[in-house]
């Protein structure tokens, strides 16, 4: 299995992950 | 492509339920808030201004922060404790840390070992427990993000009931941010320690999470 197949996925969960914990908190911030 | 698919099985089906299911719970919950708001004769919020709510995320994160802590908790929890006949854990005898040797670390390490494995010092040991970090770090965030969405959402509804607003403080000591936080731990912990306990005696064919159908009750450590 080649390293960089699973690289990809990996990147997706922390991206996502990352992006909605920031989106919530600016949203939490801004009192929406 | 097929190979992506095949080889990324697990990732792949869980993060497509993820992202459906969140789907969903965004349209239900839109639904739920617009009843909320009709039975407070409010006028109704879009479905994009819904998602872009604090009730929402708060939501979100709630059961976010109970999942994280959960993973986080077993991880650490199995490597110290040990449940005799269950595969979710360890041999009998074998808790703790392990030699270096047992988890090639440093000059135990082989060709294919990471390179923060083999390196030894801060990194090696940072590598070592890099996905507790990671998982704490996660679940202290969402939480963390849910006290601060909550907060507002909390405030919104103090408002729609003509109560004071409550600071931050005010709502991460309140009741709702606490039976928020521990209806949803409480589940947790009793699915994972239901898991170590069933596994003992129950078994699914072809899974790894169980032993081998004809293994033994009392055999610890074992994945089918």
């Amino acid at each position: 299995v080649r390293a960089g197949g699973l690289t990809v996925l990996f990147r997706w969960y922390v991206l996502l992950i990352l992006a909605l914990l920031v989106l919530f908190l600016i949203i939490g911030f801004l009192g929406l | 492509m097929r190979h992506f698919a095949r080889d990324n099985g697990l990732g792949l089906f869980f993060g497509g339920i993820f992202l459906l299911t969140l789907v969903g719970q965004a349209l239900v919950g839109h639904a739920d808030f617009n009843h909320g708001q009709m039975s407070h004769q409010d006028d109704p919020i879009s479905l994009g201004r819904y998602v872009f709510s604090s009730s929402f995320g708060s939501d979100v994160m709630e059961n976010w922060q109970s999942e994280f802590l959960q993973f986080t908790l077993y991880i650490l929890a199995t490597v110290w404790l040990l449940q005799r006949g269950s595969p979710e854990s360890k041999e009998m005898g074998k808790a703790g840390g392990e030699s270096d040797e047992d988890q090639k670390v440093g000059e135990h390490a082989d060709a294919k070992s990471p390179r923060w494995a083999r390196v030894g010092g801060w990194r090696t040991r940072m590598y070592s427990n890099s996905l507790v970090i990671v998982m704490t770090a996660i679940w202290l965030a969402s939480w963390g993000v849910q006290s601060v969405a909550g907060h507002v959402a909390y405030n919104a509804e103090q408002f729609d009931h003509q109560l004071a607003a409550v600071s931050w403080f005010g709502y991460v000591t309140s009741s709702d941010f606490w039976n928020r936080t521990l209806q949803n731990w409480q589940s947790e912990f009793l699915a994972v320690g239901s898991m170590a306990v069933f596994s003992i005696y129950l078994r699914q064919r072809g899974s790894p999470e169980s032993k081998p159908v004809g293994a033994p009750h009392d055999a610890t450590g074992v994945e089918g």
